[in-house]
This record gives structure tokens, C-alpha cells and sequence, in this order.
């Protein structure tokens, strides 16, 4: 088979996904947003910039595409499902893993503006100027949506400066030290 | 599992740092990207070959309307 640059799209599917449930907050919802921004990107081919980073310009389709989405409901999407609010029917085995399904829930109680901004500069790599581009506002504005939204899940999960909840307790104590829980 | 190795980690990450003035952020960051690298891991073979069949059918429908041009 000929070496097609369009395939280059198929190696972003995962990180693409990612994005998609961050923002979406359902399965469903994001493996559509997906599909669309495959069809799209596709269609669009022609006005990729070879040599330009690919996966911010599918980043910037999928977000298009979900605000686009999000105007023509005129609402924000209601239907949240346990995808980034973990499976707290769950029962924890320790600390850590009760912290993260927190911080999932409280993560997905955010606007969608401030997801995007702490997703896009904090877990998937970009820079401030990056995601400014990719978002259509300036870098500032990036910035004070990502520190709203990080302030807005320290009042949610009521952290504190200087605390570190996770880390203080007896049972974590003891796994650090490589003690049995008791 | 890997909880251990989880938080010897993060142990290394909290001594390497300042800890007092950031640890809000940092801890906001760090689980931030522990959420999106599991999403990124996800095992969904299902989807996944349903979007590279979808993927194909689009570009193979694309190449044909312009080869009917």
C-alpha cells in the first residue's frame, strides 16, 4: 500500500479519545465526537500543513466540533456517565485510588472551558500559546480559565496549601514504609 | 498492584519539589494527567476498529468523488 500521510491521523485515535471524554463526559458522546472529527479532518486534508503539528490541528476539529454541538443543544450535555466520575458504587482499596475518583467527579462538575484549558495545558502537553490557538482566545485567557478551574477543585475537594490528604495518613504512611496495614 | 510503585513516585516527585508552595497545583496537575493517561490507555478494541473501518470507508469515498471529477 502506498505510505498515505492522511493515515497519520489513525496514530492520534487514543490521545484523541482522551480529549473527547474529558470533554464530553460520556462515552457515547466522545466516540461521535471522534468519528466526526475523523470525517472532518479527512475531508479537510488539504488544509493540514504538512511538517505542522497534526494532533493540535485534529484537537482543534474535535473542539469545534463539540462547541458547535454544545450551541445546537443549547445547553451544556446533561447526560454525564461514569467515565470521568469513576465508578464510585466501587469500594476503594486505599486512599489513592478514592483521591483520583474524587478528583474525577469534581473534575467533571467544571465548565467545559475550564476542562479544556487544564486538560489541554496540564495533562496532554501543550503550551499556553498552543492551546490560546487551538481555542481561538489569547494565551491570558487560557491561564485564567486553567487556574479558575484548579481553584474551583481545590474548594471542591477541599484542599488546602501545603496539605497533601492523600499522603498523611496512617495506611499511606505505612505503605511508604513498606509496613503491613494494619 | 502498581500502588506501590505509584506512590514511590510520587514520593520522589514530592521530594524533588518545593512542597509548601505548590503542592494544590501539583497535586491538581498530577492527577489531571493520571486521568487522561488512563483514558489514553483504555483497552477499547471495539471502537477503535470500528473508527480505522470508518476511517477507511471515508478516504476510499473521498479518492472516488475525485477521481470522478
Amino acid at each position: 500500500m502506498s505510505n498515505d500521510p492522511r493515515d497519520e491521523i489513525l496514530d492520534h485515535l487514543p490521545s484523541l479519545r482522551a480529549f473527547a471524554m474529558s470533554l464530553a463526559r460520556n462515552k457515547a458522546t466522545a466516540d461521535d465526537l471522534v468519528q466526526d472529527t475523523m470525517v472532518k479532518a479527512l475531508g479537510a486534508f488539504d488544509s493540514f500543513k504538512q511538517g505542522t503539528n497534526m494532533r493540535a490541528w485534529l484537537f482543534t476539529i474535535l473542539r469545534n466540533t463539540f462547541y458547535t454541538l454544545r450551541t445546537k443543544q443549547k445547553r451544556e450535555v446533561a447526560d454525564v456517565d461514569g467515565v470521568m466520575a469513576g465508578q464510585m458504587a466501587e469500594k476503594p482499596q486505599h486512599d489513592g485510588l478514592l483521591a483520583l475518583n474524587d478528583f474525577k467527579q469534581a473534575f467533571s462538575q467544571l465548565r467545559d472551558e475550564q476542562r479544556e484549558a487544564l486538560l489541554l495545558v496540564g495533562a496532554s502537553g501543550f503550551s499556553c500559546e498552543e492551546a490560546a490557538q487551538m481555542c481561538g482566545c489569547a494565551p491570558g485567557t487560557i491561564k485564567s480559565r486553567a487556574s479558575r478551574g484548579r481553584k474551583l477543585l481545590a474548594e471542591l475537594l477541599q484542599m488546602e496549601e501545603g496539605e497533601m490528604p492523600d499522603m498523611t495518613d496512617q495506611v499511606t504512611m505505612d505503605v511508604l514504609h513498606n509496613r503491613p496495614a494494619a | 498492584m502498581g500502588t506501590l510503585k505509584w506512590f514511590h513516585n510520587k514520593m520522589i516527585f514530592m521530594m524533588a519539589s518545593d512542597k509548601t508552595k505548590s503542592s494544590v497545583k501539583q497535586q491538581i496537575e498530577e492527577n489531571l494527567k493520571r486521568v487522561y493517561d488512563e483514558a489514553l490507555q483504555e483497552d477499547v478494541p471495539d471502537e477503535l476498529s470500528d473508527m480505522i473501518k470508518r476511517f477507511q470507508a471515508e478516504k476510499a469515498r473521498i479518492d472516488k468523488a475525485k477521481s470522478n471529477e
